[in-house]
């Protein structure tokens, strides 16, 4: 009985492993078929010939050197603006007692409720009004703080041990040096955890960046896609799938190398162990 | 706290009817009216500049023109800068966005298919046709009319055509593809053509360009697309007769039912007997047949055979600036990028739409070893209609009602049901 | 600077979401300004950025907005009136729900599943979470995309795996009956992916003495999952709940590229309903109406579901 479970365990983990890396690999496929426009049309498995001539054809037309840069540029901004805002609230929420505390709390989580979409309009108008459309500030700035982001790190600062917070305290610690001295450093696995998470939805995000980026010097990645999309003239499928794999990478390598960190930071406390 | 929380409320909502006072207010009588176009030498090219708007098939044509202007006009500044989509309503939505935060473009293009919708809600200039260039195909321009003005002057179009495949047509029997002139015949052929291979032998997409392919359908066969009185006008006998082909064709189990770009690579690929597409597609297909596809593109046929005026697709420019002297440079620009050198970027071996410039077209016959299939695409010379052509602000929900026309006969409705149905909600979307 | 050393395990109910203060917090020695101050910049934001624009958002609600400029027009409720009687944008609700339940709910127990087998696996084990978690970064759209090539209905990949079984090819994207089950596949492929990561993060809270104790005392397989493993996950469950939740509803691109909604509004979400109002009819007011119409029901599920989840334990 317990062998056939798990057997089935096993089948079950390799047709979920499988499932879930195919996709990767059919874009990769797709990216190194001939670039003759047939294919769609029935792609065999492991590729016959390889032409990697679509790599720099998609690189030159879709202009993704710049596109990534400013990827590069807009989501490291706004991370770097969420962890300045969410650390601090959420070592508000985690280790003080106040006045609406819970109201507070209470507000930052029904954000997670809001559906983007409902604020885009007003968000789009107000930021024109700025004069602020079309700029890399403009891509940036309604992302300045993340519900989730306070979220998470509150969970953290939750866990820290009393004993460390007083001995803090007796030492003669103020907020700010606790927060940056002591909390920082005990919450990393979340902020690192965070950190990711907010690369990966920054990256890839699309409805945003496709309402406020019109120069070519602002687009990020993944608007670079469209320009393979032409009603008159045609799709161009394997520059399509090679832009994809180019500007799929940069999160998966960087998902690679941190991949341990993120698993045991998204746990958020009762990690060190 | 909790006094604050409330001001921080109340500013914010002060603001936002702030906002909604604003919207209200500056505006009165004609919103969006655009300039009069004035003269253009009493206008200081240094004093001005233009924006474009424009999908990048027209980028070559655009950079050629704007170096031409500013030698013409020094100290003129062209901003243009092409959308990153070549798709036209992904366009319009940008350019709507852009005005509705006063970044109003001064001349943009435009699908021919949304010409009513910025008559109707821009008030655009008109064009005169006596400042296009030489060469310039004047009969095209009635694809750019609303009633007997010119709004818009085509820039790369195309025509509805039918690709076929001359083998598969050679196995059923057919060695003179031109003599399917009628709707009963691609049926009958197509028939022929299943039976031999099995596979499903003519794609004609619904979702790409609805309302073109119907309309093509529908006038193609000699029957109005939109009536005289501006409401939906083939909910006629022969008009549900026409537009029926769809149904049939799923009934019989002959229609692949999918996407233009599918279609086309089963056509590339031999599949594929019948491939209804535009003139603009055919640089592409014969860039990824394989040597040995033998196909032509052949006139659409009708229902009784052709006997109408097919609509123009592609695309054209529409001066929207709301400053005259603006105006007049954009109508300047727009005459530089129908001249034949820009003509010959425009619509070249690259694009295959129809040259708009008739010198550009002597120039690309001039070349070697020109295929039959671009010959098609380039010499085409007849009228063409506007594209769809109803009246206002309507123009994307009527285009999804005809979707659903379309897609309800592809799986095998009936004219008699769908076609009635979509003249009901198109009507009422326009108040008919 | 101080070692991070964690000996003790927080309380359950300091780790459960949307819980207020856990009651061992350390007492402020008096009201201080501080914590409002450590606040005022994420509020700031989140009013500047969430809160200001969704009650524009509200107030757009009840007007008819023109294309360009020019005037509001008061028009009371007859946003919310048309939209909630249109026939196409009611399929997309339903739609919504559909894709909801078919999707959160197998995400979750395969997201468990896989996450207690990850558990087990041994030295090689990194490479098949890493597989398993990959879903999750990758971008939507260029994924959407590949995914389209393989419900191709010729060609395609799933339907030549069918051929090999011999069966009929299905035009999986472009037939009514297909294209919202299709895209749901897609959506499972995304969310199991996103529930795998989060339950394998809240099995590692799970300390090592609880596996010694309960092997000790003979509990294990499904006994052990579901009187140990389950309660102690009970956090991450919400969490995941949330999460799920809120991405559920808010599908937007894998549907806008693979069907946009289409044919015939078979797969129309809520999502692309509301960009399709506002972004190609423009009509502005109406798509408000509908994001509104749905940040209610979302807030809704969210208060109903923080009256049950904390406090249960204690």
């Amino acid at each position: 009985m317990i062998r056939l479970y798990k057997l089935l365990g096993l089948v079950l983990g390799a047709v979920a492993v499988i499932l879930a890396l195919f996709p990767f690999y059919w874009m990769l496929r797709t990216a190194v078929a001939p670039a003759d426009g047939n294919a769609l049309t029935g792609l065999s498995l492991i590729p016959a010939e390889l032409d990697l001539s679509n790599f720099a054809r998609a690189w030159d037309r879709a202009n993704l050197g710049s596109a990534m840069l400013n990827g590069i540029t807009v989501t490291l901004g706004i991370l770097l603006l969420q962890l300045l805002t969410c650390i601090p609230a959420a070592y508000a929420l985690a280790r003080f007692r106040f006045r609406g505390a819970g109201v507070l709390l209470g507000l930052v989580l029904a954000c997670l409720l809001i559906p983007s979409q409902a604020t885009l309009i007003p968000t789009f108008v107000g930021l024109n009004l700025l004069g602020l459309g079309d700029t890399k500030i403009g891509l940036v700035l309604p992302f300045v703080t993340s519900a989730i982001g306070i979220f998470m790190l509150r969970q953290q600062m939750l866990s820290i041990p009393d004993a460390i917070m007083e001995a803090a305290r007796t030492d003669g610690l103020g907020p700010l040096r606790t927060l940056i001295s002591v909390v920082v450093p005990m919450s990393a696995p979340s902020i690192a955890a965070f950190s990711m998470l907010s690369i990966f939805t920054h990256w890839n995000d699309y409805l945003w960046p496709l309402l406020v980026a019109r120069s070519p010097e602002i687009m990020t990645p993944p608007l670079t896609l469209a320009i393979f999309q032409n009603a008159d003239t045609g799709f161009d499928y394997p520059a399509l799938s090679a832009a994809a794999a180019i500007v799929t990478a940069p999160v998966i390598i960087l998902f690679l190398l941190a991949q341990r960190h993120f698993v045991r930071g998204m746990a958020g406390p009762e990690v060190a162990g | 706290m909790r006094t604050k929380a409330i001001a921080t409320a109340s500013v914010l909502t002060a603001v936002a009817l702030g906002l909604s006072a604003c919207g209200t207010s500056t505006e009165s009588a004609p919103a969006n009216q655009a300039a009069a176009t004035s003269a253009i030498d009493k206008c200081k090219p240094a004093e001005s500049s233009i924006k474009l708007a424009f999908a990048p098939q027209g980028t070559p044509a655009v950079e050629h023109a704007k170096k031409v202007m500013e030698q013409k006009f020094p100290g003129l500044k062209i901003d243009a800068v092409a959308a990153q989509s070549g798709n036209y309503s992904d366009l319009t939505k940008q350019i709507v966005a852009d005005s509705a935060v006063g970044k109003r473009p001064d001349l943009i293009m435009t699908g021919l298919g949304q010409l009513r919708f910025w008559t109707d809600t821009f008030n655009p200039a008109t064009i005169d046709p006596a400042t296009l260039p030489d060469g310039y195909q004047k009969q095209f321009l009635s694809a750019g009319k609303v009633g007997d003005k010119s709004y818009l002057a085509p820039f790369q179009i195309s025509t509805p055509v039918m690709l076929v495949n001359k083998t598969l047509l050679a196995d059923a029997g057919i060695t003179d593809p031109a003599s399917i002139k009628t709707f009963g015949q691609v049926v009958e052929v197509a028939k022929k053509v299943t039976e031999k291979t099995g596979k499903p032998s003519i794609n004609i997409a619904s979702d790409d360009l609805p309302d073109w392919f119907s309309q093509a359908l529908v006038q193609s066969s000699g029957e109005k697309f939109v009536a005289d009185d501006g409401s939906f006008g083939f909910d006629t006998p022969k008009g549900r007769e026409a537009i029926g082909l769809i149904s049939t064709l799923a009934k019989e189990k002959l229609a692949l039912n999918v996407k233009m770009d599918d279609g086309q690579a089963q056509f590339v690929a031999g599949n594929l007997a019948f491939q209804m597409a535009t003139t603009s597609r055919i640089a592409q297909v014969l860039k990824n047949a394989p040597k040995d596809l033998d196909w032509t593109p052949i006139d659409l046929p009708g229902l009784n055979g052709p006997e109408g005026v097919l609509p123009a697709g592609g695309n054209g420019w529409v001066v929207i600036s709301e400053d005259s002297c603006k105006a007049a440079f954009s109508q300047a620009m727009v005459a530089e990028m129908l001249t034949k050198d820009a003509s010959l970027l425009s619509s070249g071996k690259d694009y295959s739409y129809i040259p708009v410039n008739k010198l550009a077209t002597e120039e690309l016959l001039k070349g070697d070893n020109i295929a039959p299939q671009m010959r098609y695409a380039w010499t085409y010379n007849k009228a063409l209609t506007v594209w769809s052509g109803f009246a206002g602000a309507q123009t994307a929900p009527i285009v999804d009602t005809l979707r659903t026309m379309l897609q309800q006969m592809g799986t095998g409705k009936s004219a008699e049901d769908a076609v009635p149905a979509a003249a009901k909600t198109i009507n009422a979307l326009l108040g008919k | 600077m101080t070692t991070p050393v964690m000996n003790e395990r927080p309380s359950l109910d300091q780790v459960v979401p949307g819980e207020g203060l856990a009651p061992q917090k350390p007492r402020a020695p008096k009201p201080s300004l501080t914590p409002y101050l450590l606040l005022l910049p994420a509020l700031l934001a989140m009013l500047l950025f969430v809160y200001g624009p969704a009650l524009l958002s509200l107030i757009g609600s009840f007007f008819i907005i023109p294309l360009s400029k020019g005037p509001w027009k008061f028009a009371g409720l007859d946003n919310y009136e048309s939209v909630l009687g249109d026939p196409l944008i009611q399929q997309a609700a339903w739609n919504t729900l559909v894709y909801s339940v078919a999707t959160i709910i197998p995400s979750m127990v395969l997201g468990l599943l896989l996450a207690l087998l990850m558990e087990r696996v041994g030295r090689m084990g990194w490479l098949a979470k890493t597989a398993l978690i990959l879903p999750m970064t990758a971008n939507m759209v260029a994924m959407a995309v590949v995914f389209k090539w393989i419900f191709a209905l010729q060609g395609g990949l799933a339907n030549q795996t069918l051929a090999i079984v011999g069966l009929a090819p299905f035009n999986w994207l472009e037939e009514a009956e297909t294209s919202l089950p299709t895209v749901i596949l897609v959506g499972l492929w995304r969310a199991t992916s996103l529930c795998t990561l989060l339950f394998m993060a809240g099995l590692t809270t799970i300390p090592g003495s609880i596996h010694e104790a309960t092997a000790v005392e003979g509990i294990r397989g499904f006994a052990k999952l579901r009187t140990i493993i389950l309660p102690m996950l009970k956090p991450t469950v919400v969490f995941v709940s949330v999460l799920s939740i809120t991405g559920a509803a808010q599908v937007f691109e894998i549907v806008h590229v693979m069907t946009d909604g289409g044919p015939l509004g078979s797969s129309e979400v809520a999502m692309t309903a509301a960009q399709r109002v506002g972004f190609e009819y423009f009509r502005v007011g109406e798509a408000s109406a509908m994001s509104f119409t749905l940040i209610a029901i979302l807030l809704a599920i969210g208060i109903i579901g923080r009256g049950r989840s904390p406090k249960e334990e204690s």
